[in-house]
């Protein structure tokens, strides 16, 4: 069976800010079509692998090849065409407070239109239809015209997610796109995001702070802890005690050990020794 | 050992007090201090009886002037006249200034010429590094002279090369404003924190696009808010350029005083505080509906497109209606005095 196309490669990956070293000897391959959960506490440096991952930030050593492209390498318009290839939805700051939904949703668009047309469109919107269609995936048909202030947090995740729909991105990156939700709110938008993830054909990574969304919609999951890669494998073969040696401090506060308790899948390994 | 001091960077505050805000201060009021040698301490006229009593006289005087302002009827229509006229030219001025103010901002503001760059240390300040840097400091060089000279030489300026008259008044307004609002935009929009519209940047676009998608909109009440001061601003200054040949209430007062007309200078002055006042609530009201926080407690909670969108425009529209009644004023005004200046050099022929 031949392997689907690489998407992401990282080789011995770097970032330092101010002399900090964030990320280190990072190595990794994600390949088209995969839905790849990141965890790790924080400080981890999660967010900084997305924003290298998304061409935003470059790395201090080694090589980020992103849909074939050396992002180090990249300038002007090449580097804005890999952008608009990775769709990016944050933890917050998502919507741009003062536009419109309506503008903040064809935000998707602005990097496939001429900059006269992307102008134009915030006095007279644009391919109108396309953000009603958006909206309605996310079930947010009559928001169009609203102030992203009017809507709740996990109506205002919604409407990113229908700006990525506009965008059609071949890559999806979500950086704790639920940790300011509630645990049922973040299970719909993690479910919308893999159903729309499946629907556009994208590849998945979600950074996530809460390991219950984990088992249902991931095929993989990489852990990240002081900036290294720290383990690697399929969502099951998460244990207490890995998770333990994860989060270390953090530990408690996660109550990771009621979540082991109300998982649908067991540790697979060891005795609880808690 | 507690956590906390387990953290990068702990320690360098653990081992010493900052005290950099001290110094600070100190030497902010040592600067204080130090500015109070151009004072001139003279306090003969409260001292000396003499000097008090014919100071008090020449108060007396001047407040009995004052106080019988000249209310005829025809004073009374020219002083309209002429307030409306610094309106004008204030309007002008300050519209031609938000124009040329937000280019030249947008070329001067590193967060939208230069964009995102790689550059760090000593690089990030040498300003040959790439074109785009160098039309930002060229952009910055431009602001600060048209800032550097006050409103009031610029007409001095502007008299020698165009002539006396409401124009040159908002001309010299325009430059200077055009300077000040340039600064004051491109700082809002450098103060933007980068990371709000990264998503922005994310989605594939240039330069001019992040900025209209996200630097602008997120700075906009900022900017909203700083250009009605500065049209307040301007108001009030136009009247003062009218002294140096812009036209209006400052070149009569100059005049009458010149005549010691006392009680007209105190109807026209009367008339600059009636204008100054109202401009400060007109630009209140403006504010007011501006806003665009649906959180207001006042904030309109509509359910319909329509009425969704009208709220938007009503802020707007308002202030585009008020603004182009004040040009069709401008305008007549302005066609009235060139025809009145046609008749004039036809008579002298």
């Amino acid at each position: 069976m031949a392997a689907p196309p690489e998407v992401f490669r990282l080789e011995g990956v770097e970032r330092s800010f101010g002399g900090k070293t964030v990320l280190s000897d990072i190595a990794l391959r994600v390949h088209q079509g995969e839905r790849v959960a990141i965890i790790g506490p924080s400080g981890a440096g999660k967010t900084t692998l997305f924003r290298l991952l998304s061409a935003v930030l470059k790395p201090s050593a080694g090589q980020v090849l992103a849909l074939g492209h050396d992002t180090r390498r990249l300038r002007g318009r090449a580097l804005r065409h890999l952008r608009r290839d990775i769709g990016v939805l944050y933890q917050n700051d998502n919507l741009i407070p003062h536009l419109r939904v309506v503008h903040n949703v064809l935000m998707g668009r602005i990097g496939h239109w001429g900059l006269a047309r992307t102008l134009l469109s915030l006095f007279w919107p644009q391919q109108l239809p396309v953000a009603r269609a958006a909206l309605q995936a996310v079930e947010l048909p009559d928001k169009l015209w609203s102030m992203p202030g009017e809507l709740s947090g996990g109506q205002q995740q919604r409407v990113a997610i229908a700006r990525l729909m506009v965008q059609r991105p071949r890559v999806m990156l979500a950086d704790e796109p639920v940790s300011q939700l509630d645990l049922r709110l973040g299970r719909e938008i993690i479910g919308l995001l893999a159903g729309i993830a499946r629907q556009m054909d994208a590849t998945l990574l979600v950074n996530l702070h809460t390991l219950e969304l984990l088992h249902e919609h991931f095929d993989r999951v990489i852990a990240l802890r002081e900036g290294r890669l720290f383990w690697e494998g399929a969502p099951k073969g998460i244990s207490r005690d890995l998770l333990r040696d994860l989060y270390g401090a953090e530990y408690r506060a996660l109550s990771l050990d009621e979540v082991t308790l109300d998982r649908p899948v067991p540790p697979s390994t060891g005795d609880p020794t808690g | 050992m507690s956590s906390v001091l387990a953290l990068p960077g702990a320690d360098r505050y653990a081992r010493r007090r900052p005290w950099g805000h001290f110094v600070g201060l100190v030497v902010i009021a040592l600067l204080v201090l130090a500015s109070f040698t151009a004072a001139d301490w003279d306090f003969t006229a409260l001292i000396d009886p003499e000097e008090r009593a014919r100071a008090l006289g020449r108060m007396g005087e001047w407040l009995a002037a004052f106080g019988s302002p000249d209310f005829s009827r025809e004073f009374l229509a020219r002083s309209w006249g002429l307030t409306l006229e610094t309106l004008s030219a204030a309007v002008l001025g300050t519209a031609l200034a938000v124009v040329f103010g937000f280019a030249l901002a947008m070329a001067s503001s590193r967060a939208v010429a230069v964009g995102e760059e790689h550059a760090t240390g000593w690089r990030r300040s040498f300003m040959l590094r790439s074109p785009s840097a160098l039309l930002c400091s060229a952009a910055r060089l431009v602001q600060d002279v048209l800032r550097a000279v006050p409103d009031f030489v610029w007409a001095i300026i502007l008299v020698a090369l165009i002539g006396l008259g409401p124009l040159t008044g908002a001309l010299a307004l325009a430059l200077n404003i055009t300077g000040i609002l340039a600064k004051v935009y491109s700082e809002l929009w450098d103060s933007v924190d980068e990371q709000r519209y990264e998503q922005v940047r994310a989605s594939g676009a240039g330069r001019i696009k992040v900025f209209f998608y996200g630097i602008q909109p997120l700075a906009a009440r900022a900017v909203q808010s700083f250009t009605l001061m500065r049209a307040e601003c301007a108001i009030r200054n136009a009247a003062v350029i009218g002294a140096v040949g812009g036209g209006g209430l400052g070149a009569e007062i100059w005049y009458q005083i010149r005549f010691g007309a006392w009680d007209k200078v105190s109807t026209l002055i009367l008339f600059t505080l009636a204008l100054t006042l109202t401009a400060d609530l007109a630009s209140n009201y403006i504010r007011r509906q501006l806003r665009s926080d649906p959180n207001h407690p006042r904030a309109v909670k509509a359910h319909s497109v329509f009425a969704d969108l009208s709220r938007a425009w009503i802020g707007s529209g308002f202030a585009v209606l008020i603004v182009v009644l004040l040009m069709i004023i401008a305008l007549t005004i302005l066609i009235d005095r060139i025809s009145r200046w046609l008749q004039l050099s036809r008579v002298s022929r």
